[in-house]
């Protein structure tokens, strides 16, 4: 396979990335998707990010610590059962749980989260305002200490959720019910938001104004990780100083390849309005060494579909804003180590009919 | 459809013609984009993930009673797996995902589109082309691919429902994880709600831009929006006929 770029004319600068595949015989029309980007965006970007940008250590997570900190503030007592690196403990509905990998946590009352809905024709009890919800998720906050939710760090958002009731029944409208509140808190580091599965605290509030449960995965740093680049947290050597891409040089590595780690296909067109410096942080489920720095590219992806309709999603891409990586920013997939037969045995050239 | 269960069983290879009255479970993913001949060739960007998530999702199933139907994966997952032969001659989900009660098909995909590694078939199927639950089984399917059930666009699967009870996927674009369906399943036999473990899954794997979503069908059974994986819990009845659709969609 080889990737041929070549400038294309419209508003903003724009690519055509045309995957070329050095198959003989018949196949299919290579993908082609064009990504653009509106004028100025990099230029803007370049101008006002920081000169340096701190690469931390993240510290080892204290998944016993937290457990017993998340157990008192839910007042549930008993030794914590840990399987496959999850610790949870339980009393009839109520379950909470700290991953080991991140001290990532989860609790919920699973009698009330996430359930109900009604019917078409109900009034379901009110959720409480976007100020309350708020007031909620401070107070909740403050018993998880992390403080003043007023924080200048951190960034809180209300949102509802929703269930949209449609009648089988051409004359029937959508109905929306409120079900809920989700309270967002995710924090900036020296300024930037950082980004990914794994930082973020979420509360879901009942309609009664109960905190039903939450999810809090928010890795503690290394306050030492002053080096460009990478210093380890044990005080080891200095890693080798990282200089960080710029937003030019970033954008040229995402538009070699744009859908990195997206499951989305098919795809004719990417737009892209908005550069972001932030950091990234892992899964819950994965341990994170370090904090890096990446660029943010958001925009619009554009497809038509075949059966002609037309597509725009929100699209949003993270590129390492360093060299090299420090680690992975996404978990690399495992080895498969499964069943032999249906995935391998069975391959790209002595499939049959038959299967 | 109700079911009477039997003790435990390890995983079996059942053929496509054997029926069971345990509860089944049926897998396709996608890795890989590109064939030699004679085989055509797709053309999507690879992904690394699939098998993981998807075989995770069997495994969690079949190590708690569930019967393994298929795990097909790369060239070996076709389209007309998931076509009903009644919309389109070349369908053959009488044969596959509908003889199970939960599917999980994993690669990429686009609004009321779904994707494969290798034009068996087709490269794309389109929700036009699905009829599910009508031949036997299906109850639930997870599309485990970018933006199935958009907010202003999932009305296209409605006609997908012929005893089916929910479609999960995402509103938004997704990302290629590999333990998405072992930790979605591990909470479904934890006696969670569908609606639970897969929000729940999706916060564990996903970040703030991105939002799951859940399709169901409903006959005046509101039970349905909190129905369990069988032998894990409460399940409704088909929803038979159809009185109204519910969407919801939930920030991860």
């Amino acid at each position: 396979m080889k990737l041929i770029t070549t400038p294309s004319i419209g508003a903003g600068v724009a690519w055509t990335l045309t995957v070329v595949l050095s198959l003989p015989g018949p196949a299919l029309a290579a993908q082609d998707v064009e990504v653009s980007i509106r004028d100025g965006v990099l230029e803007a970007v370049d101008a006002s990010r920081p000169a340096e940008v701190v690469v931390y250590d993240v510290l080892p997570p204290e998944p016993q610590r937290w457990m017993d900190a998340l157990q008192a503030v839910a007042g549930l007592e008993g030794r914590a059962e840990e399987d496959d690196g999850l610790l949870s403990v339980s009393a009839r509905e109520r379950y909470l749980e700290v991953r080991r990998a991140s001290g990532g946590a989860f609790y919920g009352d699973m009698s009330r989260l996430w359930r109900g809905g009604g019917r078409p024709g109900d009034e379901l009890p009110t959720a409480p305002s976007d100020e309350r919800a708020r007031e909620i998720a401070g107070a909740m906050l403050g018993r998880f200490g992390f403080g003043d939710a007023e924080r200048a760090d951190l960034e809180i958002s209300v949102s509802d959720e929703v269930m949209e009731l449609r009648p089988n029944d051409a004359a029937g409208d959508p109905r929306r019910h409120v079900v809920g509140k989700n309270v967002e808190v995710r924090r900036r580091v020296d300024g930037l938001l950082v980004h990914g599965p794994g930082s973020k605290i979420k509360l879901h509030v009942g309609p009664d104004g109960q905190v039903e449960g939450y999810t809090a995965v928010w890795r503690q740093l290394d306050p030492g990780s002053r080096v460009l680049g990478h210093r380890p947290a044990d005080g080891g050597p200095t890693g080798p100083a990282a200089r960080i891409l710029s937003a030019a040089e970033a954008f040229e590595r995402f538009r070699g390849d744009p859908l990195d780690r997206l499951t989305l296909a098919p795809v004719d067109r990417i737009d892209i309005d908005r550069v972001e410096l932030g950091y990234f942080a892992r899964p819950a489920t994965e341990v994170q060494r370090h904090l890096q720095p990446v660029y943010v590219f958001s925009g619009v992806a554009s497809t038509r579909l075949p059966d002609g309709r037309e597509t725009r999603l929100p699209f949003t891409q993270y590129v390492l804003a360093l060299p090299e990586p420090l680690e992975a920013l996404w978990p690399e997939p495992a080895v498969f180590e499964g069943d032999p037969g249906p995935k391998r045995a069975r391959g790209h050239d002595d499939v049959d009919e038959g299967r | 459809m109700r079911k009477i269960f039997a003790a435990t069983l390890g995983t079996l290879a059942l053929g496509a013609a054997c029926k069971t009255n345990l509860p089944e479970v049926g897998v396709e993913w996608i890795n890989v984009y590109e064939y030699d001949e004679p085989h055509v060739s797709c053309n999507q960007h690879e992904l690394g993930g699939r098998d993981d998530t998807a075989i995770g999702f069997y495994r969690v199933l079949t190590d708690n009673g569930y019967v393994g139907r298929f795990q097909w994966g790369d060239a070996n997952a076709w389209s007309n797996d998931f076509v009903d032969s009644d919309v389109d001659p070349s369908g053959d989900d009488h044969n596959w995902v509908d003889t199970v009660d939960f599917a999980y098909h994993a690669d990429h995909g686009n609004v009321g589109v779904f994707g494969f590694g290798r034009a068996k078939d087709d490269c794309i199927v389109s929700a036009n082309q699905c009829r599910w639950g009508d031949d036997s089984d299906l109850e639930w399917i997870v599309l485990d691919d970018c933006s199935e059930l958009r907010e202003d666009g999932y009305e296209i699967w409605t006609q997908v429902f012929q005893g089916l009870h929910m479609i999960l996927s995402f509103d938004t674009l997704a990302h290629d994880s590999s333990n998405r369906g072992e930790i979605f399943a591990k909470k479904l036999v934890a006696g969670w709600t569908i609606r639970q473990a897969w929000w729940y899954a999706c916060e564990q794997t996903e970040g703030s831009e991105t939002y799951a979503a859940i399709l169901g069908a409903c006959d005046g059974d509101v039970g349905i929006y909190d129905e369990h994986a069988w032998k894990f819990g409460s399940v409704s009845a088909d929803p038979v006929p159809i009185a109204w659709w519910w969407w919801t969609h939930h920030g991860c």
